[in-house]
């Protein structure tokens, strides 16, 4: 049960273009933002928020999915996780490279460049923070800056939804649930009760 | 040392307006926003969801600014916490209830309201999150759905800086690492980072 009820779609007209966007890119609306929409500014911003953290192309697909997930997996949160692992396969995210996700450091599945995101974000899941310059300078050797500043852009934008989410008690939909319930328990991804 | 360099102001004439409208609000430019100015689109998501958060009227000054910093001081993050908690027009807290919020259940500082905001900011801050039921819940007994909205969203949005600026180890400003070394040493405020 949610904490906070989301509204329904059909009585938010006015933010069928911010939807729309979250249709095209991932199939549904997530309930987090029919939550948000409670708030005009806070739905406002959330949107803003999301054309400058999800929507840009600076870096591969791939890459957008292996940091979006990761962090969240981290974060152990459950709903982002699911979200953006769900499609993450047919974008190029092997589910080898989903499934090794807490071995990253020994898992011939990554390379250097993958294995130096997830240390980031395995390390800026940490409360408090553990990450250190030379995360950040592993990176730049794959990175640069503008891709660098996005991937801690989409950490962040994660971090946002990941405590939103988990406050409030949202319901994950019923297309990433299904699909985390049959691909993600052996990362330890669990239903939510 | 910050690992991103801040961009310098006068080198964004484009975001003049948006930079002019914070240096009001904070009496400078706090770093952070020149490193989000790097990307102009993140700056004006990040002044949209501060006028939306900061700025708005759903909640009283007090508890914005309880939330803020109790959630900043909790997930480890000293430059938002120096941020919210250094006076000004907006952040109208005393002192007191900034140094006790380690000891929000037994000191004598705090209102049952403001015990049950640091519960949910104190169990926001932890991972996995401990966040419960009953942490809203309680809260249902002072704030509508509403209002419960806009505290949710500022933890979160304080999740976002939180999290920047502790990847980018961003620079605390001369004027609120002064009062945070001053007034917030012994309460669980260090500066070790931010340097």
């Amino acid at each position: 049960m949610p904490r906070i009820d989301p509204l329904p779609r059909s009585a938010l007209p006015q933010y069928e273009d911010i939807f729309n966007g979250m249709v095209d890119s991932i199939g549904y609306v997530p309930n987090s933002f029919l939550t948000m929409a409670r708030d005009p500014l806070l739905i406002k911003a959330a949107g803003a928020l999301s054309d400058a953290a999800w929507y840009p192309k600076t870096v591969s697909e791939p890459v957008r999915r292996l940091v979006t997930f990761a962090f969240s997996q981290f974060s152990g949160v459950g709903y982002s996780a699911a979200h953006c692992a769900c499609g993450a396969p047919e974008l190029g995210l092997s589910m080898e490279k989903i499934l090794a996700i807490h071995d990253y450091e020994a898992s011939p599945v990554y390379d250097e460049a993958e294995r130096a995101i997830l240390r980031l974000c395995r390390h800026a899941a940490r409360i408090p923070s553990e990450v250190t310059d030379a995360d950040v300078d592993a990176l730049k050797q794959h990175f640069d800056t503008p891709q660098l500043m996005f991937i801690v852009t989409l950490i962040c934008y994660m971090a946002f939804l990941n405590k939103w989410n988990d406050i409030v008690g949202s319901k994950l939909e019923p297309v990433p649930d299904a699909w985390a319930r049959e691909h993600l328990q052996p990362v330890g991804w669990r239903p939510a009760d | 040392m910050a690992r991103l360099a801040p961009l310098n102001r006068v080198d964004l004439p484009e975001l003049a307006e948006v930079l002019d409208q914070i240096e009001r609000d904070h009496g400078y430019v706090p770093n952070s926003f020149l490193t989000l100015a790097r990307d102009p689109a993140l700056l004006n998501a990040q002044h949209a969801l501060a006028r939306a958060l900061w700025y708005g009227q759903r909640i009283a000054p007090e508890v914005r600014q309880l939330v803020a910093f109790g959630f900043s001081l909790y997930n480890g993050a000293m430059y938002s916490a120096a941020h919210t908690a250094a006076p000004g027009a907006d952040t109208p807290l005393p002192l007191a209830a900034l140094r006790e919020v380690h000891h929000a259940e037994t000191s004598p500082v705090y209102s049952e309201q403001q015990r049950a905001l640091l519960r949910l900011c104190r169990a926001a801050a932890r991972c996995p999150s401990e966040v419960k039921d009953g942490h809203l819940a309680a809260l249902r007994t002072w704030f509508d759905d509403e209002q419960l909205v806009h505290i949710v969203g500022l933890i979160a949005w304080h999740a976002f800086l939180n999290t920047w600026n502790g990847i980018w180890d961003t620079r605390l400003e001369d004027k609120p690492r002064a009062f945070a070394q001053a007034c917030l040493a012994g309460c669980g405020w260090h500066g070790q980072a931010h340097q």
